[in-house]
């Protein structure tokens, strides 16, 4: 990881340029085969400096795959790639960033939990001369690549916060800030508003006065052609031509791609509309759209325009039933209707084609027929039961008539191409008749032959009198396709069109308002914006997790201790602490083991398998130092954690499944190792009873230990590269090895320390306790994981510090000693327990939907 | 979910079937006593109430929910029965009292999940605390031992001039029941895609809150029904009652090759794993194994067969790549 | 995925499997004779203990052991997870029963929960006999070896009220398992022994340790916290006691306080001989044994069967001996002792 680039470059330092034109990267007679079929078959692509290369092809051309060769995802089966004049074998990822590579994808992958700053730096975070990460560094340089790309946000908020094309302009400055020489943007304008997109074009346009080469593959002619200097034409795995874009029309370039002309991509229509389906008046929804008015009549199709952002989806969602408006009307024929819910929108008639394919129309690893039926699997059912007969007689009618290209019903969805996955997709909702079917840019990210099918299989359906409202960021497609256009900006109906007055200029100006009094478009970014930027500080504590926390243990503790001085006796505080240092040393570990997304569930086991190994070994062999017994805890701590680890990241096994079989595992082998025998205390040399008794300093030695560890891991976490991509690991494992996070060495690590401190604990509790049997411990992961969970850490990873764990197991025990000293019995303390739990994480929740709902706004 | 997607699963069904046959093949030989008809009602009966927990804890995984505080709510059921039988209240109505107990404990759950939108594996294993703490609470330290015959009957009787014990019966009518449920109605396919994509499932018109909640409820109501199996085997109602059940519960469903990310899974599966698990603590236990070896070993085979499946599955990705590609190279050099 | 990835996994399923054959193969809990099955003619005999770590229990069953070796006989011996373990001596006996052995030597942890399971024995003829805990009803098995645990518990009490003087007594009760006959009784009897009744207020506080050292220790420290003031502590067995010392660190040895115990280990004496115990009452668990394994072996040969409460005998040990309380010293204690 360490080698040649890990200072990034600073965005305004001056770089000597290359020549311009002179070849950056090439790919030479490249080649690939997935499974059966051939993708790619001896294409040859050159990237130049100071250019940008445009890739055009239909979906499964060809395109991704020569962008993940270039990217070291895939090694060519035949061919290579080269850089300079060196052939490269690129053997990941993170090899090729390390060349000068970089890749922006349309779906931004990063870490949520992380701040912008980290974020541009995750891979590569700069080091100060101890050795911890320089956060000041990063944030001069984070605010600096922002201000390029005209994102007007602190570096320090966490991503999670931004709406997504704010994060995709994140990625776009990671890539930047990685000293790229060849910058490859794949689909990156698909979220992107216009003035978003205008930004991107003036940055390319930056990056080729640099001399940067880049790669753009995209979807949308005009821009293609605006930002390409040459083409490549893709067809089928092969090269068809390179051009210079001024040397072609959009129209030869699409014949080339697919082969044919395409003169009917938007076909005529006989119109006759009839009733009104669907009629919306004065629909509003706070922060979302203002006073709608809409009417689709029966074998009409009204589009429905406007930027990212102006609230066409969130109309749609509201008509759909997800949902629900604040104020306003619906009619469906003539009928008023308050869809609650999807399953009601459904009964009414209305069906929506989403435009998320991947995240809310298929289920991947499910067949075709499961997915197409699955809105109007009641209809297939006899007596109670699903037949496969009633399925089919429900769905093949649609499927055929959309010339699905599959082999059989049965196959998964996941393994057809995009357009195929959309044509299954308007099946699915043609099985439910509906009478209103709204389509949400149905056409996104599929090729054009399947996309003049669609449109197709569209005008066939109005012509069958259905009522459809099409949303479609594809201007000549909503234009080619509507009889009727509505415009819509920040909510609100802008304007409304007939399909001769609809012109791509017209409706271009009513969607950005520009011309209009006020509001230029560029400013809606600033709508997010007018949040606070800074919150007081005050403010900012208020909503901290530590500090709610801190305040209930106040409450706990003052009070009690005015009715019991004995709690703040030092006898009291001593044991307290005492009991929280060996709790709170295993729950650090696992923090780390939380931190990636997994879960330890084995800690008990160990610590009773190690307190059983250390205590017999010094019984045995009493003149041994005391040293020789702690180690052997420690090292067969470390053995289970590494067992743990390897089972969970190389062998693939769920961190639940993993640790609860090794729960059992670790016991049962402490239970015959300890079969009929206890270690008593009598029988261990008083040295070994003694040194966790000791108190140096008056405070006890087992305090000193755990607060060391403490410091240890949070400066581990804090400032070191290791502990920030322990971070990253957890909060998004895929995109972390994207950019080369070794993720698996990473909770290898995370599960090893974890078992190396319950080993520990192990040898400082058989010391503590004295007498050792095979149930030590027994139990103990429940509360291990309480203490963690109180304090805030989150259990799908990414989250947390080693505060939070101190004042989870700090609350946990005060508990416990309230209980105690107000005479309740200690049985009641594991119903206690568990509702502590329920009331941290309800707590956690609440406050995590206020956060998001300020966000909304 | 056919063709490939069954292959895969109906192979590792296979494969289960087989180590089972195995098993009772090698336990048979190697262990006397093993085959006879005292040790198959022992063993059978032993694992009665876990077996209960099995079919709820499956439809539950399988729509990527989890429930581990199924034993906790087994015990308080138990306790429950148990108090109302104190009390001087017929049979008949502590059952009653005390699946109404487990119902409400699944309704918390439920709505802890649904309603307030938390975690499935935090919030149970809140109430795993929660119930199990409340067990001690009701109940003290003392368990209640004074249970009518017939209910002892029940837990430790064979069917008259058969080997099959009371206590599986239960487990006998509601495993057909669940299977259905899942496989074969609109409702299990439902639950199948809640797992498999929750949106996409919402965006269906599938009703998730609903169902799940409905399914933490049921789990509740037969984690209930195990309770008093529970407390029918061992004569009495203690506030440990079916301490530690999850862990064989969770076992069998994932051996039985239902996904931890949900979607994915079937009943013959599970069945088989069940037996699988039966008989392997039934051999174990002829052996004079401790209680925690015997938990070591089912630990050690849910580790194993989970590995098992994954490299078998890579093992065979990675060789017919290589097979494929090398094909294809060939071709591509013809010119 | 790598070829690297692959063989990394084969080679931790590997080692995983290698883990699981060895821990199979050493099966330690295999205590006792061998049994791959019946050699023969040989006697089989069950012994179920509550527990395996508690030393009273090791004790026992070692003598358990000698005993069947010197009579030809096969033991089998096996205990509950933890003291209260109900369900694992149901599934014991249930095994014993499906190994077809002759008789069953059980010390229940809950006295009436065993009651179903040895009903089943007996029902096909298996003797079945209790040792050291009655059941309850105690003729719910052929005969009961145990101590007269009442009578040990009126031993301690009494001993302890007189250690006291003229002090007011502070009391702290750790018990053992409730719903266990051996509990009630030692409980009961100490209570007597003080002459105090079970709301006395002088009785500041009782804690459940299972008869377990850590859990009595943590105990101990709880109670403590609440009322610093106590003089005088009752403890179910001596485990329950070591942890009581501990927690009470320096001053289980001033005489400031006085603790009580019931069992006679030899460390047990060694506590009292060193001023941590005040005095303990020991039982003989080798003489419950030993009588145990000789019926089951007569009840083999010639079906003589053994009926009835046989009391195997208690005896204060303390170093301070107190009028009106029958003792004997440390030094015969240490003579005695078992363990």
């Amino acid at each position: 990881m360490d080698t040649a680039r890990t200072r990034s470059r600073a965005p305004g330092a001056a770089v000597a340029a290359p020549p311009r034109g002179a070849v950056a990267m090439e790919l030479l007679d490249a080649a690939k085969v997935f499974g059966s079929t051939t993708v790619l078959d001896g294409v040859s692509l050159s990237l130049r400096r100071g250019e940008v290369l445009g890739l055009l092809g239909e979906n499964g051309a060809g395109k991704s795959t020569c962008v993940k060769i270039l990217a070291g995802v895939h090694r060519p089966d035949r061919g290579v790639v080269r850089m300079g004049d060196r052939d490269l074998v690129l053997h990941g990822p993170a090899d090729a960033r390390r060349h000068g590579v970089a890749v922006v994808h349309q779906h931004p992958g990063l870490f949520g939990d992380l701040s912008i700053a980290e974020n541009i730096h995750t891979g590569r975070l700069p080091r100060t001369r101890t050795g911890a990460v320089d956060f000041r560094l990063m944030r001069e340089e984070a605010a600096r690549w922002l201000a390029v790309l005209g994102l007007d946000r602190d570096p320090g908020l966490p991503v999670s916060e931004l709406s997504t094309s704010e994060q995709q302009l994140v990625e776009i400055a990671r890539a930047l800030a990685g000293e790229a020489e060849v910058l490859i943007l794949d689909e990156p304008t698909a979220a992107l508003s216009a003035a978003e997109v205008a930004t991107l074009e003036g940055v390319i346009h930056r990056l080729r006065e640099r001399g940067v080469a880049m790669m753009f593959v995209g979807h949308r002619m005009e821009e293609i052609f605006r930002i390409c200097d040459r083409l490549a034409v893709l067809r089928d795995g092969r090269l068809l031509k390179t051009v210079r874009s001024r040397d072609i029309t959009q129209r030869d370039a699409v014949a080339l791609m697919v082969g044919r002309e395409l003169t009917d991509l938007y076909p005529e229509r006989e119109v006759t509309p009839g009733d009104a389906v669907l009629q919306v008046n004065g629909l509003s929804r706070k922060g979302e759209f203002e006073d709608v008015d809409l009417t689709v009549r029966a074998g009409e199709i009204v589009g429905l325009a406007g930027l990212v952002g102006s609230g066409r989806t969130e109309l749609a969602r509201v008509l759909f039933g997800v949902r629900r408006p604040d104020s306003g009307e619906i009619r469906l024929n003539g009928e008023p209707v308050a869809p609650r819910s999807v399953a009601d929108a459904l009964s009414r008639g209305i069906a929506y084609v989403s435009e998320d394919r991947r995240g809310q129309s298929v289920i991947e690893e499910f067949s075709v027929l499961e997915n197409a039926t699955l809105p109007v699997i009641d209809k297939a059912t006899r007596f109670g039961l699903v037949l496969r007969r009633a399925q089919l007689a429900l769905v093949s009618g649609a499927l055929e008539r959309m010339k699905l290209r599959s082999a059989g019903y049965d196959q998964p969805v996941g393994a057809l191409s995009g357009g195929n996955q959309q044509k299954v997709v308007l099946a699915k909702w043609l099985a439910v008749q509906p009478r209103l079917l709204i389509l949400d840019e149905p056409t996104q990210g599929i090729d054009i032959g399947a996309k003049a099918e669609v449109h197709r299989i569209v005008n066939s359906l109005a012509e069958k009198g259905m009522a459809i409202l099409l949303i479609s960021s594809d201007l000549p497609e909503l234009l080619g396709m509507s009889d009727r256009v509505l415009v819509m900006r920040h909510g609100s109906v802008a304007a409304e069109f007939d399909r001769d007055q609809a012109t791509p200029y017209a409706v271009g100006l009513a969607a950005t308002g520009v011309g209009e009094e006020g509001a230029p478009e560029a400013r809606k970014a600033s709508a997010e914006a007018d949040r606070p930027s800074g919150r007081s500080l005050w403010a900012r504590l208020r909503s901290r997790r530590e500090t709610g926390l801190l305040m209930a243990l106040l409450a706990l503790v003052l009070p009690l201790s005015l009715l019991n001085p004995q709690f703040l006796s030092l006898g009291n505080l001593s044991d307290l602490t005492i009991s929280a240092a060996l709790l709170g040393t295993v729950a650090l570990g696992q923090l780390l083991v939380m931190l990636t997304r997994n879960i330890d569930l084995s800690v008990s086991s160990v610590i009773g398998l190690t307190a059983f190994a250390s205590a017999s070994l010094i019984k045995d062999h009493p003149g041994l130092p005391i040293v020789v017994p702690v180690l052997l805890a420690c090292a067969i701590g470390l053995v289970c954690g590494v067992f743990n680890g390897l089972v969970v990241s190389y062998g693939q096994v769920p961190s639940i499944v993993a640790t609860l079989g090794t729960l059992a595992l670790f016991r049962g082998i402490d239970a015959m190792m300890s079969a009929g025998k206890q270690v008593a205390a009598g029988e261990v040399p008083d040295a070994w009873l003694a040194w966790t008794a000791a108190k140096p300093l008056g405070v006890s030695v087992l305090i000193w230990i755990s607060l060391a560890l403490f410091a240890a891991a949070g400066f581990a976490l804090g400032r070191t590269r290791q502990g920030r991509e322990l971070y990253a690991s957890g909060s998004n494992p895929a995109g972390a090895r994207q950019i080369g996070i070794p993720v698996d060495r990473h909770v290898l690590a995370a599960f090893t320390v974890s078992g190396l401190l319950a080993g520990l604990v192990g040898a400082l509790w058989a010391s503590h306790y004295g007498t050792v049997d095979g149930q030590a411990a027994y139990g103990l992961e429940l509360t291990v994981i309480a203490s963690v969970v109180v304090g805030g850490v989150a259990l799908r990873g990414g989250s947390g510090t080693v505060q939070q764990v101190a004042l989870g197991t700090f609350t946990l025990l005060v508990i416990e000693n309230v209980l105690t000293l107000v005479r309740v019995d200690s049985r009641y303390l594991q119903a206690v327990f568990g509702a502590v739990i329920l009331v941290a994480v309800s707590f956690d929740a609440a406050l995590a939907r206020r956060r998001s709902h300020r966000r909304a706004v | 979910m056919r063709t490939s997607l069954r292959a895969r699963l109906t192979s590792w069904d296979y494969i289960l079937a087989a180590l089972v046959v195995v098993l009772l093949v090698a336990a048979s030989l190697t262990q006397p006593g093993f085959a006879g008809g005292f040790n198959f009602a022992n063993s059978v009966s032993q694992m009665s109430d876990k077996a209960l927990l099995v079919l709820p804890l499956a439809l539950l995984i399988i729509a990527r929910e989890i429930d581990i505080s199924v034993a906790s709510v087994a015990g308080l059921s138990g306790v429950v029965l148990g108090m109302a039988l104190e009390a001087g209240g017929p049979l008949p109505l502590a059952i009653t009292l005390a699946l109404l107990a487990g119902t409400l404990c699944g309704a918390l759950n439920g709505v802890l999940v649904t309603f307030v939108g938390l975690p499935s594996l935090v919030v149970t294993l809140g109430t795993l605390a929660l119930f199990r703490g409340l067990c001690y609470v009701l109940l003290g330290g003392t368990p209640i031992t004074d249970i009518p015959l017939s209910l002892t009957t029940f837990g430790n009787e064979t069917i008259p001039r058969t080997y099959v014990p009371w206590d599986i019966v239960p487990f006998l009518v509601l495993a057909p029941l669940f299977a259905l449920y899942l496989h074969r109605t609109a409702a299990g396919r439902r639950t199948y895609a809640i797992g498999g994509g929750p949106d996409i499932a919402r965006y269906a018109g599938v009703r998730l809150n609903r169902i799940r909640f409905g399914l933490f409820v049921v789990s509740g109501a037969v984690a209930a029904l195990a309770g008093v199996i529970t407390v029918a085997r061992t004569s009495q109602a203690a506030p440990d009652g079916a301490l530690g059940f999850e862990l064989d519960a969770i076992t069998v469903v994932f051996l039985g090759g239902v996904s931890v990310l949900g979607g994915k899974g079937r009943m013959p599966g599970v069945c088989w794993a069940l037996v699988l698990v039966v008989g392997l603590r039934s051999m174990l236990q002829l052996g004079n194994v401790s209680g925690y070896a015997q938990s070591a070993a089912v630990g050690a085979l849910l580790i194993l067969s989970l590995l098992a499946t994954n490299t078998a599955h890579r093992v065979h990705a990675a060789l017919t790549r290589r097979r494929l590609r090398a094909l294809a190279v060939r071709e591509s050099a013809v010119p | 995925m790598s070829g690297k990835k692959v063989r990394t996994s084969a080679v931790v399923m590997v080692a995983a499997a290698a883990c699981v054959v060895t821990s199979a193969a050493c099966t330690s809990e295999k205590v006792g004779g061998d049994s791959s099955g019946n050699s023969g003619d040989q006697v089989a005999i069950g012994l179920v203990t509550k527990t395996n770590t508690n030393p009273y229990f090791v004790e026992l069953r070692e003598a358990a052991l000698a005993q069947a070796d010197r009579r030809g006989a096969k033991l089998i011996a096996l205990a509950g997870k933890f003291d209260g373990d109900n369900q694992g001596q149901v599934d014991a006996i249930n095994n014993l029963v499906a190994q077809n052995v002759k008789g069953i030597l059980i010390t229940p942890s809950s006295s009436k929960g065993v009651l179903g399971a040895i009903a089943a024995a007996r029902a096909k003829g298996i003797l079945v006999i209790a040792l050291d805990t009655a059941t309850d009803p105690a003729d719910a098995v052929d005969a009961t070896f145990a101590t007269d645990n009442k009578a040990a518990g009126v031993a301690q009490g009494t001993y302890v009220r007189a250690a006291l003087g003229k002090e007011e007594p502070n009391v702290l009760l750790l018990d053992g398992t409730p719903g266990s006959t051996v509990d009630d009784q030692r409980h009961t009897g100490f209570l007597e022994g003080m002459g105090l009744t079970e709301n006395s207020p002088e009785i500041k506080g009782t804690a459940v340790t299972n008869g377990d050292q850590t859990k009595a220790q943590t105990a101990m420290e709880n109670l403590l916290q609440r009322d610093p003031g106590v003089n005088a502590v009752y403890t179910i067995n001596e485990p329950a006691a070591a942890g009581a010392a501990k927690a009470l660190g320096a001053k289980a040895g001033s005489g400031d306080v006085v603790i009580g115990s019931i069992d006679g280990s030899c460390t047990g004496v060694r506590n009292v001989k060193e001023g941590r115990f005040a005095a303990t009452v020991m039982q003989f668990p080798q003489k419950m044994a030993r009588t145990g394994v000789d019926a089951v072996v007569e009840y083999a040969d010639n079906g003589t069967e053994p009926s009835g409460f046989v009391d195997t005998g208690s005896q204060l040990i303390t170093d301070d001996p107190v009028p009106g309380v029958p003792s004997k010293d440390t030094a015969w204690g240490l003579k005695n002792c078992w363990g």
